[in-house]
């Protein structure tokens, strides 16, 4: 086994625990904790594969902006103590159920599939500042405009649900 | 160019009237945009326009802006009254303008990228709008299951995207159906896979069965003017999407295995639509609930007609939409006035209105009609012209099933108008409209007579 | 680092992917508090974008990495008006769990 094989492992380990710990877990204050971790194991992935830039957004974006304000909600609304009320059992075996049928589907669909790649275009800078910017500000002009158009409107959006009614 | 500049300006003009305490000039503002809209887009038919390598506007994408933008404006002339809120107006303005922006997007997209962002721009304002009537708890439900269900598809579209771009090394649908001729660098698995769950996300927007459950719903929760937006603009959308990716990129890929089995999906999922959507309509009594039963019925006969791929899908597609859009929004139309009126939405509210008013039982009259089939109106025409695909290709059995279904359908379309027509008014109060409302109504039911007379000059106006 | 890209055969990230994804989507069915349930939404987009990373990096293509920018974007814009409506929701009914929120029929 190779170095990067055995951080592979260790960092898959643990994505995937914590990812089940935060489905599993009562609290929801843990579950933003879990997700943190899982999240700052895929930056662990990102760096492995190159991607210096990417980790670096991914950890200021999710674990940074996101999961605050997660946070910020949760404490706001006062939901940091296990207040799930007990559900039946029937439910969670479905849920249980549907999704181990989705991971065995998609595996199986999935299983033999080969990425071809051409040889000459494995370039290993591909996830530096500067080969991504050209690239976002080039080719991907028109996405990178229109997604300020989302912006605006989430925004919009979130300030007009937020504030209160003048009567 | 012209058409995203002019929609997305008109969205942030919308917000700045707010700043410049101009509110009053945006209702003529917008009505003026989406005109204009119309004829750049009429203007631009033919030209081929690539906007960055990432939209073409190509006939199919300009035949759909050009429909979008005249249901959108008939929408807004219909929906006046959800903008008479004064302190909000500008914020409903831009979250309507702006998911028009995504439809376009959604009907022009050459690249991946632009699909998910026209899907997500197209969905995120709805999600607020649905929630729009902030005190009631009905509209927060709506609004929160759409969003949840919403960003739940968006993940199987995500993933879908993903494991085509592993599968061909691009997000250009051209270089996507460039690689089924040419598979070199293209695993066919991950393609056969990625393309399933883009078209399954599509087909969660659209409310096809099995992925409806969320729409009657959260169109009985969201007030009635965004229910009739989202059961045509969005709808409008999301088939546009659909239908792009499936004529061209699904369609290049017929002689590879997995087509076939897509083929067999695809058409389950369109009769168990059109069944599921009708039989369960027809056992509703709450007027709005039965409506989005039947716009399920009809997203079904659309993407029948889609997965047909005879060599005029185009226009089939174009034309059902334009007739089912305008019918769908003309009952809406009389269902805000009639329940505002009587603060219900029952089908007994309906009881004797040609009594209280002749011209919103005749305009309600048009549109049932036209939904259910009956000729001479748009309606029919759309119906005849799948079933005629349908029935070209061979698969007879699921002609006559569409067929049966659709009679369900007269079925519960004539329970609303005989209850017009032959039941006693509960209540005798008659329902005033306004001269410029009974104008406008009388001459969107003509359209759509025009339309049914004559679907032959639309085809050469057109296309 | 070439030898990274061949050590590690991209099965591994495809099946690593769809193990998240699936635990994402256990967690949407299987929990009824409405936050949790935003962040399983956040786990599947996170792995889809670990998948559009690798794939990226073993395509050689830059085109990968700068798409997942944009599920970031769209992200942080579900995030910010998923919350929004969940403090409506909160506001009116004292209660975030979507077991209360059947008044409408599933």
């Amino acid at each position: 086994m190779l170095l990067s094989q055995y951080i592979f492992l260790f960092l898959s380990f643990v994505a995937i625990i914590s990812a089940l710990m935060l489905v599993l877990d009562k609290n929801p204050v843990h579950s933003v904790l879990y997700l943190i971790i899982t999240f700052f194991a895929i930056a662990g992935h990102y760096l492995l594969l190159n991607a210096q830039f990417l980790a670096v957004v991914h950890i200021i974006v999710y674990a940074g902006a996101i999961m605050v304000l997660f946070l910020y909600v949760i404490m706001m609304l006062n939901l940091n103590k296990d207040i799930e009320p007990h559900k039946k059992n029937i439910p969670k075996v479905a849920a249980a159920v549907a999704a181990g049928l989705l991971l065995l589907s998609l595996t199986a669909l999935v299983n033999g599939a080969e990425v071809n790649m051409l040889p000459a275009a494995r370039n290993s800078n591909i996830g530096l500042m500067d080969n991504l910017g050209k690239t976002l500000f080039k080719e991907y002009m028109l996405p990178f405009e229109i997604s300020s158009i989302l912006f605006l409107s989430a925004m919009v959006g979130a300030v007009f649900l937020s504030k209160k009614e003048i009567h | 160019m012209k058409e995203l500049l002019l929609l997305s300006g008109l969205g942030v003009l919308a917000l700045v009237a707010e700043i410049i305490n101009a509110r009053k000039l945006i209702y003529p503002f917008v009505i003026f945009g989406l005109l204009l809209n119309i004829g750049l887009c009429y203007h631009d038919l033919g030209s081929n326009e690539s906007i960055y390598g990432m939209l073409r506007l190509d006939n199919a994408a300009l035949a759909f802006t050009i429909l979008f933008s005249v249901i959108a404006l008939v929408w807004f002339i219909m929906a006046k009254n959800y903008f008479s809120d004064e302190t909000n107006i500008s914020d409903h303005f831009s979250l309507v303008l702006f998911s028009l922006v995504g439809v376009f997007l959604l009907s022009s997209y050459t690249h991946l990228s632009m699909l998910f962002l026209g899907v997500e721009i197209l969905s995120i304002p709805v999600y607020i709008l649905a929630g729009s009537d902030k005190r009631n708890v009905y509209s927060n439900e709506a609004a929160f299951k759409y969003f949840l269900l919403g960003a739940f598809a968006s993940g199987f579209l995500l993933l879908g995207i993903v494991m085509v771009y592993g599968g061909v090394g691009s997000f250009y649908i051209t270089q996507i159906a460039a690689s089924a001729l040419l598979p070199y660098g293209l695993s066919e698995k991950l393609v056969a896979i990625g393309l399933v769950l883009i078209l399954f996300a599509f087909a969660f927007k659209m409310s096809a069965v099995p992925f409806h459950f969320w729409a009657p719903d959260v169109y009985t929760g969201a007030p009635t003017s965004i229910t009739a937006y989202m059961s045509t603009i969005v709808k409008i959308g999301a088939i546009a999407g659909f239908y792009r990716l499936y004529v061209g990129v699904v369609a290049v890929y017929a002689q590879y295995d997995f087509f076939s089995s897509y083929l067999l999906i695809f058409l389950i999922i369109a009769l168990l639509t059109i069944v599921v959507g009708n039989v369960i309509a027809a056992s509703q009594s709450n007027v709005k609930r039965l409506l989005a039963y039947s716009s399920i019925g009809h997203a079904g006969f659309i993407i029948l007609g889609i997965a047909m791929i005879s060599p005029t899908v185009n226009f089939t597609t174009w034309y059902y939409l334009l007739a089912y859009c305008l019918a769908n929004i003309l009952t809406f139309w009389v269902l805000i006035i009639v329940s505002k009126q009587d603060n219900a939405e029952d089908i007994s509210v309906f009881n004797g209105l040609v009594k209280r008013n002749p011209i919103l039982a005749g305009t309600m009259t048009v549109g049932l009609l036209s939904m259910a089939g009956i000729p001479p109106l748009g309606g029919f025409f759309a119906k005849y012209f799948i079933l005629l695909d349908v029935i070209g290709r061979g698969y007879m059995m699921i002609a006559i099933i569409a067929i049966l279904a659709s009679l369900i359908g007269v079925y519960y379309y004539f329970r609303i108008i005989i209850a017009m027509f032959a039941k006693n008014p509960i209540q005798t109060a008659t329902i005033e409209i306004g001269s410029f409302t009974k104008l406008l109504m009388i001459l969107v039911s003509c359209l759509l007579l025009a339309i049914g007379i004559a679907p032959e000059y639309v085809y050469n106006l057109i296309f | 680092m070439k030898e990274v890209i061949i050590g590690i055969p991209i099965q591994w990230y495809i099946f690593l992917s769809i193990a998240l994804f699936c635990i994402g989507v256990l967690g949407v069915l299987f929990r009824r508090n409405a936050i949790v349930i935003f962040m399983c939404i956040e786990l599947m987009l996170n792995a889809v974008n670990l998948l559009m990373v690798a794939f990226s990096r073993y395509l050689g293509d830059t085109g990968g990495q700068v798409f997942v920018f944009f599920v970031m974007v769209v992200a942080a814009a579900e995030v910010s008006v998923g919350l929004a409506i969940l403090m409506m929701i909160y506001r009116n009914t004292k209660s975030t769990d979507i077991d209360t929120l059947n008044r409408l029929k599933w």
